[in-house]
């Protein structure tokens, strides 16, 4: 069922609805959160609290408007607050599966080993950037999120995402060289 | 080993997307069950809420501002049960304003969904400190509540008018620069003092009192709150035109006229935006995070317990030092 419905059934007082919903975003959710507070723990609480209020203000939702957006930025927000009051820096431990995607075509040992090491060469690049450019990269690239849906979790523009993609983009090639070139 | 001299480096895009296909994330934790339980506790609570006080928005700041100081007068609290049911009545029409511009999930609310028009997703938090408003507590701080209401002459519910500027406090001239007045009209500039620092100026708040929480009330609605800012920039916090506040005062040193107050001593902790139901702090400290928290039922609650303590003589006004 769309979204749109759900969340009319959801206004009018249908739980059942509501939870529907939940359960569609509640992956994406904690997800985006994880990124931002960097804690398993801390991005439950903020997930399980976007949806509270997301439900405590669905009378004001605009009929029509996207849903998921509207909770990334709530979602976003309460994960900010969960890592202020947390009182640390992010730590981004992300970590890559050695083992293939489930569609992902078989690579030799040797072209197995490479790719291993590009993305762990990747994941080592992002944590020596700075927390604006991580997440927007991964807002776009890890949760592959929309643009509109990347500039509700930053709290900025759509138009502003693009730019800021870029110069991420940028200067993760810029710290890729130099690590290349000081190995 | 692998050879990264045949690693390609083209197609970041495209990397990056690979990599985020394998990224290992912690488990999903379900969501569905915690989530309902809290709603079936929440929904309840706030219908109750609504239903006998019903209630409004408050919100946000920042600031570069100092405090400024206050002369003592240990007022008695007296707030009656009309005042309570006004107040109650003001809470409870806040549907206009208030709610196009709720907090919480509402900051990101609906109707100005988009994230990108700004306010939306940044201040979307109802009990904390606005994204971009909070500062850092500094100077003197309250060490309670209570201690905060004993120090305060005058506490209230208010819609700022208008806000205007007064004198700049004077540093001594020099070369280093100025900056365009922002309250000027493109001629005058605000100089840079000799130790680099900018200069402060007075500003004043008016604000129609919409509910006096701790009295005595003002002759007149109308009062005038006197604050600092830094002169080089207008404020963006709680003092612009229609934001609804709560604040808690003392009256002015400054002027010696009936309907002047000051914030009480610390300017950050002791004013609120009123946004739907909720209070957002201005500054980023425990008390003010825990003041933001209170429903305003509580809210009135801890008012008039802390005017029995302090009737009781159990606390004690911050005095700032001179």
């Amino acid at each position: 069922m769309e979204d749109t419905k759900l969340v009319e059934q959801a206004k009018d007082g249908d739980a059942a609805a509501y939870e529907r919903l939940v359960r569609e975003y509640e992956a994406v959710a904690f997800r985006t959160a994880c990124l931002i507070t960097g804690d398993a723990a801390e991005a439950e609480d903020a997930a399980q609290e976007a949806f509270v209020k997301a439900y405590l203000a669905l009378k004001r939702f605009r009929p029509g408007a996207a849903f998921r957006p509207w909770l990334l930025a709530i979602v976003a927000n309460e994960a900010r607050n969960q890592r202020k009051s947390a009182g640390r820096r992010v730590a981004l431990a992300l970590r890559a599966s050695k083992e293939p995607p489930r569609s992902g075509v078989s690579l030799s040992p040797e072209a197995s080993a490479v790719a291993s090491e590009r993305r762990s060469e990747l994941l080592r690049a992002l944590e020596e950037l700075g927390e604006g450019d991580r997440m927007v990269i991964s807002c776009r690239y890890f949760l592959e999120l929309s643009v509109e849906e990347t500039a509700a979790t930053l709290g900025c523009a759509r138009g502003t995402v693009k730019s800021r993609l870029s110069r991420a983009l940028g200067r993760l090639r810029e710290v890729m060289t130099e690590e290349n070139d000081a190995g | 080993m692998p050879d990264r001299e045949h690693t390609p480096d083209l197609d970041l895009e495209r990397e990056l997307r690979e990599l985020g296909s394998r990224i290992e994330y912690p488990p999903t934790p379900d969501l569905v069950r915690a989530v309902r339980q809290r709603i079936e506790e929440e929904v309840p609570e706030r219908n109750a809420r609504r239903g006998i006080l019903g209630i409004p928005p408050l919100p946000s700041p920042r600031r570069a501002a100092a405090a400024a100081t206050l002369l003592l007068v240990l007022a008695v609290p007296v707030l009656s049960q009309t005042a309570r049911e006004e107040l109650a009545g003001w809470f409870g029409a806040g549907g206009g304003a208030g709610d196009a511009a709720q907090t919480g999930a509402a900051g990101s609310s609906p109707s100005s969904e988009t994230p990108e028009d700004g306010a939306s997703s940044g201040e979307s938090s109802a009990s904390t400190v606005l994204e971009q408003g909070g500062v850092e507590e500094s100077g003197p701080a309250f060490r309670s509540f209570d201690q905060m209401v004993a120090t305060s002459d005058l506490v209230v519910t208010g819609t700022v008018i208008e806000v205007m500027p007064g004198k700049i406090i004077e540093n001594e001239t020099s070369d280093k620069g100025s900056y365009p007045d922002p309250w000027g009209n493109g001629g005058t500039t605000v100089p840079v003092s000799e130790g680099g620092e900018f200069p402060t100026r007075l500003l004043n708040t008016v604000v129609r009192i919409d509910e006096v929480l701790k009295g005595p009330a003002p002759a007149t609605d109308v009062i005038t709150v006197q604050t600092l800012e830094m002169a080089y920039a207008r404020p963006t916090d709680w003092r612009k035109p229609e934001e609804r506040v709560l604040l808690f005062l003392s009256h002015s040193e400054e002027e010696d006229e009936p309907g002047h107050y000051n914030v009480a001593v610390t300017h950050s902790q002791t004013a609120y935006i009123i946004r739907g139901e909720d209070l957002v702090a201005t500054a980023k400290d425990p008390l003010s995070a825990r003041v933001a928290r209170l429903s305003f039922p509580e809210l009135l609650q801890k008012i008039e317990r802390a005017k029995e303590k302090i009737a009781r003589g159990e606390v004690k006004p911050l005095r700032p030092e001179r």
